[in-house]
């Protein structure tokens, strides 16, 4: 939690120096990771900081950290945390909102934890998953700060198969001017 | 420049879109928490020798057996597991349990399931030349044939290094190939069904180097009839209908015949309409024997189901889908449309619950869906402590059932409001 704390202050605090054509996302996610027939619906944080290299097109990093694991059938699971790197291209706005799509490589750790019973211990799992991220969203820019956008994103992350990571995110977003 | 950069970006994301990581520990650990397991057990194939020797490059499909806190050794699936061989120099072993011999030597197969290791279960390679046919065995100890009920047989050698091996290269011949008959044949071994042999047939197992053996085998007359149910059978044009055939087999103690059994030979008779073909199919397939379309309804058929000379002739009345109403109900379990009346579901698989609807007519459609005016009920066929399924919401729009053990149930599903309609399902609940 401390990273993910001095990330939002290191991308809130570039911003305020910044003058060209960066921008930041603080986004608040709700997870929905399946396998084995169980729905887990964790939640995460997510940051990332990138630059409009164009109109339009823009490079990212990112990273998340799990807030909230989930329970199911006498299991907990939490994505622990993620990072990766991404192409973000934007479409222009209409009525300020703009559509865009996300696409970008990650790593990130998913944690699975077991309860003991009466008749079987406790257990815990961790593993690391590298693959595609993929995203597709829009953002509104508020007409009271101009430089401040309001989000809205479907995530998904490539897992190994039979298990599948999506997420629905909602945050904010910072452009410098 | 940007554009290309971009594009060289998006290609190094698309090259990374194959991902890496390992999801099976965390299925697995459900999975063992799920059947209680306490340990696992590799095994080898039912009708294997205890000690278990091959040649260099001869393959051996193993699997695995969960113990469980309570109840019943329960099979796992052996696929995209982490198996593992003490010496890969001796053999190699694929995900799927599959090991192949690579050179002479002793060497232990484990398995990891969920964080429970198995303990090594000890194959020796060594290279030998089958020296004779020593047995053809049946994988039940029954030493009689009973007509249309089908056993499975398979050869072992002695080798020349003195060892007793399963063999996996042989041809299979029966005596009276007209009323008796091979299927399901492999090197290893062959199912038999004795159709109309009388009192005696020979089965005989030759390998390649031209060893042979000839088995006798004694076959019981205890077929006494065959029923082909449920009656009657009425059928739409254009509808399926799966019937089944029992064979009655008196039940001999002594020198006395006490009573009789019935048993399900649905697979292992001829089916055939013998009359007005051109008005009714009948499936005689294995697999799905006994499946009726109706075809048309100018005249009734006649179906027979036949065990040798014992024959069952039932009639089947045959109506016009247009004038008929709808008097089944179909079945739809979460996506899956069922066709048939009956079902196989993995418990692991589907640990939540499964949405129930069923519709009027041969296959659910959802323009005729009738679930919230459907009672259902269910009836056990295993007898055990715990009901394979349960059905939760009866009466309401959105049933569900929910698997809660092995076994083998029913549900029955009866209209309640706006027809009269009565379907059945059986569903097998396994391990899988």
């Amino acid at each position: 939690m401390r990273w993910l704390i001095a990330c939002v202050l290191v991308v809130f605090s570039s911003f305020a120096n910044a003058d060209g054509p960066l921008y930041a996302d603080l986004q608040f996610a709700a997870a929905g990771v399946n396998h084995s027939n169980l729905d887990f619906y964790p939640q995460f944080a997510s940051v990332s900081a990138g630059v409009f290299l164009r109109p339009g097109i823009g490079l990212e990093i990112f990273a998340d950290s799990g807030l909230v694991s989930n329970r199911k059938s006498g299991f907990d699971l939490e994505v622990e945390s993620a990072y990766g790197v991404a192409v973000r291209l934007q479409s222009p706005p209409i009525r300020r909102v703009h559509g865009f799509i996300v696409i970008g490589a990650v790593n990130y750790s998913i944690k699975q934890t077991a309860t003991a019973t009466s008749i079987l211990g406790g257990s815990s799992l961790e593993d690391d998953f590298r693959g595609m991220r993929l995203s597709v969203g829009l953002i509104e820019r508020l007409e009271r700060w101009d430089n401040v956008l309001l989000s809205l994103e479907y995530r998904h992350y490539n897992a190994d198969d039979p298990m599948s990571v999506d997420a629905l995110l909602f945050g904010l977003r910072v452009n410098t001017p | 420049m940007i554009f290309r950069m971009a594009a060289a970006l998006l290609s190094a994301t698309l090259l990374l879109s194959a991902c890496d990581g390992d999801s099976r520990p965390f299925s697995e650990a459900v999975e063992v928490r799920t059947l209680n397991l306490e340990s696992i057990v590799v095994v080898a194939p039912d009708n294997t020798v205890p000690d278990i020797f091959l040649n260099i490059n001869q393959g051996l499909q193993l699997g695995v057996v969960g113990i469980p806190n309570t109840g019943d050794p329960i099979l796992l699936a052996a696929n995209s597991r982490a198996w593992s061989v003490s010496d890969p120099t001796i053999a190699s072993i694929t995900d799927n349990g599959f090991l192949r011999a690579v050179a002479n030597g002793a060497v232990d197969v484990s398995v990891s399931i969920g964080g429970i290791d198995s303990v090594g279960f000890g194959i020796t390679v060594s290279e030998a030349t089958l020296s004779e046919i020593n047995a053809i065995n049946a994988i039940s100890d029954s030493a009689t044939l009973e007509r249309c009920l089908p056993q499975t047989f398979f050869a072992t050698g002695t080798f020349s290094d003195d060892t007793n091996r399963n063999l996996d290269n042989v041809t299979w011949m029966v005596s009276d190939p007209t009323n008796a008959r091979l299927f399901e044949i492999s090197g290893t071994s062959t199912s038999l069904n004795a159709l109309a042999a009388i009192d005696q047939l020979t089965l005989s197992a030759t390998a390649p180097g031209g060893q042979s053996l000839d088995q006798p085998l004694i076959v019981s007359d205890s077929l006494q009839a065959i029923a082909i149910r449920p009656l009657p059978i009425i059928l739409d044009v254009g509808e399926e209908r799966e019937v089944s055939a029992f064979g009655v087999y008196s039940v001999i103690t002594g020198e006395t015949t006490n009573t009789t059994r019935d048993v399900d030979i649905t697979d292992n008779v001829d089916w055939v309409v013998a009359t007005d073909t051109a008005n009714l199919s009948v499936s005689n397939v294995r697999g799905t024997k006994g499946l009726l379309t109706g075809i048309d309804a100018d005249n009734d058929a006649n179906l027979t189901a036949a065990c040798g000379d014992e024959v069952h002739r039932v009639l089947v009345d045959i109506n016009a889908s247009e004038t008929s109403t709808d008097t089944t109900l179909a079945f739809k379990f979460g996506n899956q449309v069922i066709t048939g009346n009956q079902i196989t579901l993995s418990w692991a698989a589907n640990l939540a619950s499964i949405p129930l609807l069923v519709a009027t007519g041969s296959e659910y459609d959802i323009a005729n869906d009738v679930t919230g005016n459907v009672d259902f009920q269910r009836q056990d066929l295993t007898s055990s402590d715990s009901a394979p399924f349960l059905i939760n919401g009866n009466g309401t729009s959105t049933p569900t059932i929910q698997l809660t053990a092995i076994g083998t149930g029913i549900i029955v599903a009866t209209q309640t409001t706006g027809g009269d309609a009565v379907g059945t399902i059986t569903i097998t609940v396994t391990n899988q």
